[in-house]
């Protein structure tokens, strides 16, 4: 028998509360239980057959009077779904109206193909003549059918399986670190959500995605393409994009990226850690799936956290960075992981050393972080990074690193500049590769001398740099120029704090370079 | 006859850059600057996609960013009122980068904004991926955006802190 059946053997219980007038109102507590349809997902896409009742845990819910609308209680469910609402004795029927939406931390889940408007699900009216325990009330998938021949209605419990996973993931943190807050967060899904590009408020979002200028999430939901809410790693690794953003610090360059890439070392931490978070979150459920297509039942992504291939081991790996993170958290030990740590520390160092570091957010300053907290672990920590081919870490630079990806990036990490000193030069490979793979990304670093630093740079092919203090933007330059154009030497000049470290990126944009075959060589130097 | 350029990833097609002009300066307004930064799902398949549409007639191009084996179009689909009729599909194959697949259609609109949709599949350095992306086919109608909001209601500002607010109201079942 259900708890909320059970519950309707308690008496009803009246308070009298001040009205605002000073006269009291009598108050009557109502109860009730809230759940949604949760559809599992497997190595063959989502299981509908499977379909389990999961409690609405802290949703926001309203009694309202029916006859004009008025809200008369609200509040919200607990972890078990269930809901005790203060409602005047004078009224006399209500409906409950439950926002895919948290109070503590706000986050809200709307449709961005109607302006926004956020999701809301509303019972039928209850007499409440004395009846304090309503009926459970449950927001179906929509799915009819097998998992074969099935098809959709109305997806009534999409917008609150995204809800739970976020829910699960703040849980999961507050639980090692309940003093921490979280900046209010959008998330925009839509049944017209697919992936195309083109117009967001028609759904043609391209793709699950954190977008950092509006700080909101943008989740697909179009049946028989790709639909996330059911994939909740898909969920928290986007939310992870959320938390570093807001709680720690992405210098990300974002774009496009796959497991296997050699990608840009801000990229592989972020992706990698969205990865790992997605697992310590749904632990013991450490297999990060995606599932797409007719039905949805093909998985076009599934990887374990703890033990998935990785075939490019090393700073520039993605999946290098999730395993990393994942053993420090878990207490499996495997080949080359020793640690223990849990998700307390990582929190720690994402929340402190990851957003203060003057490098670029990387493996490295994640790592030395890490070492800086708990010295006692340096040679553990030593024996998983090496494990995964990437150095000893000494500094949040990589220094030292020697894994240069079979000859296809250029080493040092990152090159020092001197001010008034020698010119340093950069190759980046240019056509083949995406401006956000490793190949075509190198660093520079210097110490500002005065509020004035002078740069001097010359280039064999279009080029971008850009200027960063602590991960923020200084500015930089786009140099689209063609065959015709000289590409430099030129000089310009940025202000600068004397005595304060800078990072120089500079990157190519294959559909910009004229030059399809060469690599692309930068010089820079400083006075 | 209209070509329409679909990048694989919208998001790096939304790069903001402010174009340098010459000599080039170091642009002091970072935000126009700076790269796109936005993190996304794992990419699957490294493609560009062109189509073009004339007619009932539709040639997608698909070409190749890095070495992809076992490329396969494992399904060519019309949604939301669209229908292939007829549909050239590349056999199975191994490609590499800038080598060039068409996939050629015959297609039936019932008017207003619908979607092909291709189911693709492929190996990439060992790991096999799977993938389906969405092509938009005309314009969505007032219709369309009238169905579309079927869910949508007004509540009123008396009746709400904060104001009129627009819901997306769902029902429960029980």
């Amino acid at each position: 028998m259900h708890l909320a059946l059970l519950l309707s053997f308690f008496i009803l219980l009246a308070s009298c509360v001040p009205g605002a007038g000073g006269e009291s109102t009598q108050m009557v507590e109502v109860r009730g239980y809230l759940s949604y349809d949760y559809v599992p997902v497997t190595s063959s896409g989502l299981d509908y057959e499977s379909t389990i009742r999961k409690p609405m845990r802290n949703v926001y819910v309203e009694a309202i009077r029916p006859s004009d609308n008025k809200v008369v209680a609200k509040g919200s469910t607990d972890d078990n779904g269930n809901y005790l609402l203060s409602v005047p004795l004078k009224e006399k029927t209500i409906y409950i109206a439950a926002w895919a939406k948290m109070i503590s931390p706000s986050v809200t889940i709307q449709d961005n193909t109607n302006d926004k408007a956020p999701y809301v699900i509303v019972s039928g009216n209850y007499d409440l003549d004395g009846n304090t325990v309503l009926s459970p009330l449950n927001a179906s998938s929509g799915w009819s059918g097998s998992n074969l021949t099935g098809s959709y209605g109305t997806r009534k419990a999409a917008p609150f399986a995204i809800l739970d996973s976020i829910y699960s993931a703040v849980k999961k943190v507050k639980e090692v670190r309940p003093s921490l807050s979280f900046k209010a967060l959008k998330v925009n899904w839509s049944v017209n959500n697919l992936p195309a590009s083109g117009t967001i408020s028609l759904g043609q979002i391209s793709t699950s995605h954190y977008n950092p200028s509006e700080g909101e999430l943008y989740i697909l939901g179009k049946a028989n393409v790709d639909t996330d809410e059911y994939d909740r790693h898909v969920i928290v690794h986007e939310w992870g994009h959320y938390f570093e953003d807001n709680l720690s610090r992405s210098d990300s360059m974002g774009g496009q990226h796959s497991s296997g890439d050699l990608i840009e070392k801000s990229v592989a931490f972020g992706e990698g850690w969205g990865n790992a978070l997605s697992g310590i979150v749904f632990d013991p459920d450490v297999r990060y799936r995606d599932t797409i297509s007719s039905r949805q039942q093909t998985t076009a992504i599934e990887f374990s956290l703890e033990d998935g291939t990785d075939i490019n081991p090393g700073w520039y790996s993605e999946v290098s960075v999730q395993q990393i993170l994942f053993d420090i958290y878990d207490s499996t030990n495997d080949t080359g992981d020793s640690i223990s740590l849990g998700l307390g520390p990582i929190i720690d160092v994402m929340t402190n050393e990851q957003k203060n570091t003057s490098a670029i957010t990387s493996i490295y300053s994640f790592i030395y972080g890490l070492k800086t907290r708990y010295p006692a672990y340096s040679g553990v920590i030593n024996a998983l990074t090496n494990s995964k081919q990437i150095v000893s870490v000494t500094d949040a630079y990589g220094t030292g690193e020697t894994n240069d990806a079979g000859g296809l990036v250029e080493l040092p990490i990152y090159q020092t500049l001197v001010v008034g000193g020698a010119n340093k030069s950069a190759t980046m490979l240019g056509q083949a590769y995406r401006m956000n793979e490793a190949q075509n990304v190198r660093y520079f670093r210097f110490t500002a001398m005065s509020s004035s630093t002078t740069f001097n740079w010359q280039s064999s092919d279009t080029y971008i740099f850009e200027v960063f203090k602590k991960g923020v933007s200084q500015g930089g330059v786009f140099d689209e120029a063609d065959s015709a154009d000289p590409l430099g030497p030129f000089s310009d000049s940025l202000s600068t704090t004397a005595g304060t470290e800078y990072i120089i990126r500079v990157t190519t944009h294959p559909d910009y370079l004229f030059n399809t075959t060469d690599p692309v060589s930068f010089d820079i130097w400083l006075d | 006859m209209k070509w329409t350029s679909f990048l694989f990833i919208l998001i790096l097609s939304q790069e903001v850059f402010a174009m340098a002009k010459y000599p080039p300066k170091i642009e002091q307004k970072a935000s126009e600057l700076k790269i796109n930064n936005v993190p996304c799902k794992e990419k699957v398949l490294p493609l560009k996609i062109d189509y073009m549409k004339s007619g009932t007639a539709i040639t997608i191009t698909l070409t190749a960013e890095s070495n992809i084996k076992d490329f396969v179009v494992s399904g060519v689909r019309g949604i939301d009122g669209l229908s292939v009729k007829s549909a050239e599909i590349p056999l199975k194959s191994d490609i590499s980068p800038a080598d060039i697949k068409s996939i050629v259609l015959e297609v039936q609109e019932s008017g207003g904004l619908s979607y092909l949709i291709l189911d693709l599949s492929g190996n990439v350095k060992g790991l096999t991926k799977k993938q389906s992306l969405a092509l938009p086919i005309g314009e969505q109608t007032a219709v369309q955006k009238i169905l579309a909001e079927k869910n949508i209601q007004n509540l009123e500002s008396s009746q709400r802190p904060g104001g009129k607010q627009k819901v997306h109201m769902m029902r429960f079942d029980d």
